[in-house]
């Protein structure tokens, strides 16, 4: 089909609703989704090939919950759940039920938008498995002496982050993109925070967020549906529903307000090379939904390794590193979208690496700008390539129950089901005409952060020429927004 | 080897063009130079193995191209995803420690384009297809050169891969690109304290050993590499006697075979002899590193490494059981009841010269892992594991049982956990059946290190058969009793509490 009766047919499509295109997908091979009375989300994805289960229970919150005194709270809960329930008293308890269930790996993690907990088990255990993470979730025992250790290791974490130069470089860079709500986006949180956490407060979460109708189970592998059904029915069917927490959406992040140049030097960065990152606020599934999807084809488009956008801005600025490395990215997000450009300088003896970065910016905004005003700057073998590439990336996501679990939990928890299932739809209908939208909206024009890391001695040499170009060097101290909490953050 | 069972076996399943059939029947001699591919036949006859096992042995076909390349194909309907694996045994043993990284270099820039398809051409095949061409170095004993595609993209890859491996053009222009990442990623892992103190170690651990010439680059092995070294070392390396091509997923061996012929098959037949690998046992002293970090900021890094016993040893199977129940007594010890780290693991590197490792990652008091460390080995050492029985440790829904009482009871004689571990190791094994890619890595190493590329069908057998004497064992033999290497890297100020002497001997009770 071609690309002019593919946006064609598209467009009619576009105009049903959402919820049409949502049925048709529900219809995905091996994918069965229900929803309790009490609002869990529960999904089963069928998968033979061995006799085994993974099971797993995400929640939507993380760092986008958090507030400023809560900051790094989610992930000391989530460490918290391994350390006792009403079934089992504490973490020695929890392993040995775990060994018991046959289980080779288990964890937990909290992101920015979701926590979520799984194992993989034999799956003649799966029903048992499943009521493992019901009694996990729901009962946790908050054990305030528990607590007092399980502190140190979380402490642990963050300190490892401050020995971290590239962890510091994200975190300044994300500290400056959401200056209102940096919190928002720090999943870490300050020793501080953690160390003043109470058991008051991790119940208070508790009720607030980690409540049925703000999770999902999903259970995959060698498993009969209906058998899962009674058994999320059977252990978690008793969870009361509670206030939907996200009732109240958070206050929009309110996107960058001018230009910024921040710059981060130190030794563990490769000599004679600089990473170089240009930040614009993007959209978010709570504000904007239909401009991600645009987002996402935007990003595959220019993902070409041989595409005429990177050729272009590896032309207008001599002395990058390697074409191979310019990427642009996005990642869809419920609260706070981010749209990024990163490559690589090389350190040029003479010449002024921040006025290359600089160029390297107006290379790439230029390069946008092209691509709004031209609608053939894409050919129609580039959209094919397209439409092939999103039906390969669900052949790939569904290669194991594990892997379209994790996809599944990623898409649920920051964009919801019915995004999730109308997704590849979503992506075929966006037209060169959205993209320009979406170009126009979010980066021509708009302000940004260019920011660079390089080695220590590199920037010495050149820190003359980053005072006058108005770059603000990070640092440990200026990186987080809890080390000024008293100013309340901002820009 | 039972030759005449390997050339049974060399008949391809399932092949009914009796033409193509007897082209691949070998001499005796001729298959003689291939990879040993069915050591353990007598026992899969015997029938005495695992249901899974039997049930999947079906699914392959052997066969041994005309210049001696092995080839194994395993079908797979389980998804439409397809790897192609070109094994290339031995490795680091053929690379010279002022070299060292030079096959990994080599199979790298075999992606930067070859005699038909230049650079740009196999950028845009794998971008349009979802497809990659894959180096794979990260083991001391085997490389491979893989393809990973969906199947309906196969026909289109298949050449430029081949073409890859076999007719490479030496980018000139890429080079310096390829030999400046693999510096780039050496300096990384050398600025970050983690994998920094890993380097450190095996440094000194592998110093004279093969081993030392590590894919990543020893000293400054990488500054010595030229193309000219890449293509003469290509002539040598890149052979048909240490060849071995592994297909995992829906193929059909009628149109796979004439592929691999025509393209694999005209290399000219040839042995390989691998140059002595010894084992390490007997060659490491007791020694502590101590490495100040000023970076790791209120942390340190603690590792301690050790020989262990080949994957063909009697004593292997026990070992992986040992570490699995050591890596629980660990985490139980040093994280639960201590605080005392974020993480702690037990690991076995199984290879020709196997080692194992403990690494106790981000602990704010390393004055004091190592006796937590030696009380977890004593735990072990002294026939107790952590249990596995929930009636033990758990007091039910009716009633929160004391914390403290579940603790006490946490360790059990291993004789009751091992069914539980046994368990686990069926669960991680079945994990590693999920795809193709991990499949076609297990019947690689099955080959090279076991002659059987079924081998690894047995792992649930060999661990079945684990007894706690085995355990107790081979922790007194290869944890208590076996001088260990450590090193500790971190804070200045967290590194003057680090005693020595507790690092030059075993400090637990149990013996």
């Amino acid at each position: 089909m071609t690309i002019v009766c593919r946006i064609f047919l598209c467009c009619l499509v576009a105009l049903l609703p959402l919820t049409n295109a949502a049925a048709q997908a529900r219809e995905i091979t091996g994918l069965k989704t229900f929803t309790l009375d009490n609002g869990l989300e529960v999904f089963v994805v069928e998968n033979h090939t061995v006799p085994l289960a993974r099971i797993q229970v995400t929640f939507r919150t993380g760092a986008i919950s958090q507030t400023p005194q809560t900051a790094g709270l989610f992930h000391l809960y989530e460490h918290m759940l391994f350390k006792g329930n009403r079934a089992y008293p504490n973490q020695t308890a929890l392993q040995a039920a775990m060994k018991d269930l046959g289980v080779a790996d288990w964890n937990g993690g909290t992101t920015q938008e979701s926590v979520s907990y799984y194992f993989t088990v034999p799956s003649d255990r799966a029903d048992k498995g499943i009521e493992f993470w019901a009694d996990a979730v729901q009962f946790p025992l908050l054990n305030p002496a528990e607590l007092q250790t399980e502190k140190d290791v979380v402490v642990s974490e963050i300190l490892g982050g401050f020995s971290d130069p590239g962890n510091i470089y994200g975190s300044a860079i994300q500290r400056a993109l959401f200056w209102k709500y940096p919190w928002r986006k720090d999943v870490a949180g300050s020793e501080a925070l953690v160390r003043s956490a109470t058991v008051q407060m991790l119940r208070d979460m508790r009720d607030t967020w980690y409540v049925p109708n703000n999770a999902a189970l999903f259970v995959g592998g060698d498993v009969i549906p209906d058998a899962v059904r009674a058994a999320a029915q059977k252990y978690f069917g008793g969870w009361k529903k509670a206030k939907d927490p996200w009732a109240s959406p958070p206050p929009p992040h309110p996107g960058l307000q001018k230009d910024l140049f921040m710059v981060s030097a130190d030794d563990q960065m490769y000599a004679g090379l600089v990473s170089v990152d240009l930040r614009f606020a993007g959209p978010d599934v709570l504000r904007n939904a239909g401009s991600t999807y645009a987002a996402d084809v935007w990003s595959k488009l220019l993902d070409d390794p041989n595409g005429r956008f990177r050729a272009n801005v590896f032309t207008k600025v001599p002395g990058q590193y390697n074409k191979d490395y310019i990427s642009t990215g996005y990642l869809t997000r419920r609260d706070g979208g981010a749209i990024s450009f990163s490559t690589y300088l090389t350190v040029r003896p003479g010449q002024d690496t921040f006025q290359r970065a600089a160029a390297l910016k107006k290379a790439f905004v230029d390069e946008m700008a092209a691509i709004a005003s031209d609608p053939a700057y894409f050919s129609a073998n580039d959209y094919q390539v397209l439409t092939r590439q999103i039906a390969d990336d669900r052949i790939w996501e569904r290669e194991t129950a594990d892997g379209f679990i994790g996809t599944l939990a990623f898409w649920w928890a920051s964009a919801g089901t019915a995004y999730y299932l109308g997704y590849n739809d979503a992506l075929q209908r966006i037209t060169p005409a959205e993209i320009t939208r979406f170009i126009s909206t979010y980066i021509v024009n708009r302000p940004s952060m260019l920011s660079m890391r390089m080695n220590q001695k590199d920037f010495d040499r050149e820190q003359g020429s980053a005072a006058r170009g108005g770059w603000t060097s990070i640092t440990k101290d200026n990186a987080y927004w809890w080390a000024d909490q008293s100013k309340g953050g901002g820009q | 080897m039972n030759k005449g069972r390997f050339l049974a076996a060399a008949v391809i399943r399932g092949i009914r063009a009796a033409a193509f059939a007897a082209a691949l029947v070998l001499p005796i001699a001729a298959a003689a130079q291939a990879a040993e591919l069915t050591r353990e036949q007598t026992l899969f006859d015997s029938g005495v193995i695992n249901e899974f096992a039997k049930k999947t042995l079906g699914s392959f076909s052997t066969v041994t191209l005309k210049n001696g390349i092995p080839v194994v194909i395993k079908r797979s309907t389980s998804n439409r995803l397809l790897t192609l694996k070109a094994v290339l045994t031995g490795h680091v043993s053929f690379t010279p420690v002022d070299k060292a990284g030079l096959e990994a270099v080599m199979l790298t820039m075999l992606t930067r384009g070859s005699a038909h398809y230049t650079y740009e051409d196999i950028q845009r095949a794998t971008f349009e297809t979802s497809s990659s061409l894959v180096p794979r170095y990260g083991s001391y004993d085997l490389t491979s050169f893989d393809l990973v595609t969906i199947d309906t993209y196969f026909p289109r890859l298949f050449p430029i891969y081949a073409d890859a491996i076999l007719h490479p053009s030496w980018n000139g222009e890429e080079f310096p690109r390829v030999i400046s990442d693999f510096k780039l990623q050496k300096q990384q892992e050398e600025s970050d304290p983690s994998t920094s103190a890993g380097l450190r170690l095996d440094e000194k651990f592998f110093a004279g050993h093969p081993y030392a010439a590590t894919w990543e680059g020893a000293g400054d092995s990488l500054d010595h590499i030229s193309l000219d070294d890449l293509r003469s070392y290509y002539a040598r390396a890149v052979t048909s006697g240490r060849l071995i091509l592994i297909a995992v997923g829906n193929f059909d061996p009628k149109t796979l075979l004439p592929q691999l012929e025509d393209s694999f098959g005209s290399l000219p037949r040839s042995a390989s002899i691998r140059p002595p690998v010894p084992p390490l046992q007997g060659a490491v002293t007791p020694d502590l590193m101590v490495s100040p970090s000023p970076r790791s900021e209120g942390l340190a890094y603690v590792k301690g490494q050790f020989a262990m016993p080949a994957p063909d040893s009697p004593d292997y199977p026990a070992s992986l059981v040992a570490f699995d129940l050591l890596d629980d007594i660990l985490f139980e010890i040093l994280r639960t009841r201590n605080g005392a780290c974020y993480s702690v693991e037990a690991n076995v590197d199984g290879a020709t010269a196997s080692y194992g490792d403990i690494t106790v990652f981000r602990t704010t008091v390393p004055g004091k892992v190592k006796r937590l460390v030696d009380e977890s080995i004593g735990v072990l050492a002294s026939g107790q594991s952590m249990s596995g029985n929930v009636t033990v440790s758990a007091a039910g829904k009716s009633g929160l049982g004391s914390a403290t009482a579940a603790q006490a009871a946490a360790f059990v004689p291993i004789s009751q956990a091992l069914p539980f571990y046994k368990l686990k190791f069926l669960t991680r094994f079945y994990s590693g059946q999920q795809t193709n890619r991990l499949i076609a890595s297990q019947i690689a190493g099955s080959i090279f290190y076991h002659g059987d590329y079924r081998h690894y069908l047995l792992l649930v057998d060999r661990i079945g058969s684990v007894t706690a004497d085995d355990v107790v064992r081979v922790a007194k033999r290869y944890l208590v009793d076996n001088p260990m290497l450590w090193i500790v890297l971190g804070d200045p100020a967290l590194l003057k509490d680090v005693n020595r002497d507790d690092f030059l001997r075993y400090t637990g009770s149990s013996r």
